[in-house]
């Protein structure tokens, strides 16, 4: 009997450790920007640059010139251009069953999204959140302004 | 200033800070833009209870601070002058290749040289590029050995996107064994198909 169980427990701890995906803290990728493009983390804020990897929760910022081009892990794509900013307020994903839920927040500015797998596997799991109202993507392509 | 004062320029401050938020003239504008890959793509705004859905290429609505949904007209001229400098900085879509190999090795098989080649093309020609690198077996073997073929091959590739150029930290390899089998089969069944790896290039 004790043996079964132990067995078991190695069972366990066999699939606990089976390779899937290592939970990256990796969310996206900054693919291009232009002007002053600001990136702010756990408090800090620094100018983004090409290639730099996103996080949750990271805030990004672009200034009365700038522009940026996002892509993320499930291959939905941002861009934003001036004076605006978002916030990526929560992102999870599953590369392997697809399933995830991704909201961010836009406080102004303008951007365009073409949704990915996280909205293609469970329509309206990819939210945005403007001052006045709340977007449900389903697997699209769509343009949001801020109008102040 | 007493207390009742003091009172009195709070409710005064709560009193403007509340006509300043419903005052606001803030909007959204939304708008649906042709998407040649998902035609059917739709998009759900919130307003009050309810969703208002917007399922038009090129249909438009602005939201008010009220959450009220007005449908307005805007012609493909209007959506590149408002949107210029967002539409230009759009990524290139993600691409995906399949590489398969010889039974129970990290060799690329001949005919999938053309795709290695056209990989190594795709990833030199963007900018900045991430690379997801996921290997796979038969059912040939046992569970564990091919967890550790399959890592192998995602290992191989890594390596050879590495010598290339690629930063290695931004190329993720995986190995998934028999555990994804592109074409379902029974257990110890030799199926080339299934002995691949799959690279996702962003």
């Amino acid at each position: 009997m004790v043996y079964r169980l132990l067995w078991i427990g190695w069972i366990g701890l066999f699939l606990a450790n089976s390779p899937v995906y290592a939970d990256s803290v990796e969310i996206g990728q900054i693919k291009s920007l232009a002007g002053e493009v600001f990136i702010t983390r756990d408090g800090t804020k620094f100018q983004a640059q090409a290639r730099d990897l996103l996080q949750q929760a990271d805030i990004l910022e672009t200034g009365m010139n700038g522009s940026v081009g996002i892509t993320f892990i499930d291959n939905s794509r941002f861009s934003a251009g001036p004076n605006t900013r978002i916030e990526l307020k929560q992102f999870r994903f599953n590369p392997t069953t697809q399933e995830g839920d991704f909201i961010t927040d836009m406080n102004r500015g303008t951007l365009t999204i073409v949704s990915g797998q996280i909205a293609k596997h469970s329509p309206e799991a990819m939210k945005l959140k403007t001052p006045t109202t709340i977007l449900g993507f389903r697997g699209t392509k769509v343009a949001v302004k801020v109008i102040e | 200033m007493n207390s009742f004062h003091k009172r009195l320029f709070g409710l005064l401050i709560i009193y403007i800070l509340f006509t300043m938020v419903s005052c606001t003239n803030t909007k959204t504008l939304v708008v649906l833009l042709p998407d040649e890959n998902s035609p059917d793509g739709a998009v759900a705004i919130e307003e009050g209870d309810g969703t208002t859905i917007l399922d038009e290429p090129i249909s438009a609505v602005e939201v008010n601070a009220r959450g009220r949904i007005e449908k307005v007209t805007i012609t493909d001229g209007e959506v590149e002058k408002v949107f210029s400098e967002a539409l230009a900085f759009q990524p290139p879509e993600t691409i995906s290749f399949l590489l398969y190999f010889e039974e129970g090795t990290t060799v690329v098989v001949p005919d999938s040289r053309k795709t290695l080649t056209d990989l190594f093309e795709e990833v030199a020609k963007r900018q900045a590029v991430e690379v997801q690198v996921t290997g796979h077996t038969d059912t040939v073997g046992n569970l564990l050995d091919n967890d550790v073929l399959s890592q192998d091959r995602a290992q191989t590739i890594k390596e050879m996107l590495v010598q290339k150029g690629l930063r290695a930290d931004f190329i993720r390899a995986v190995g998934r064994g028999e555990r994804e089998l592109l074409i379902p089969t029974q257990d110890n069944v030799r199926e080339p198909k299934n002995r691949r790896v799959q690279v996702i290039v962003r």
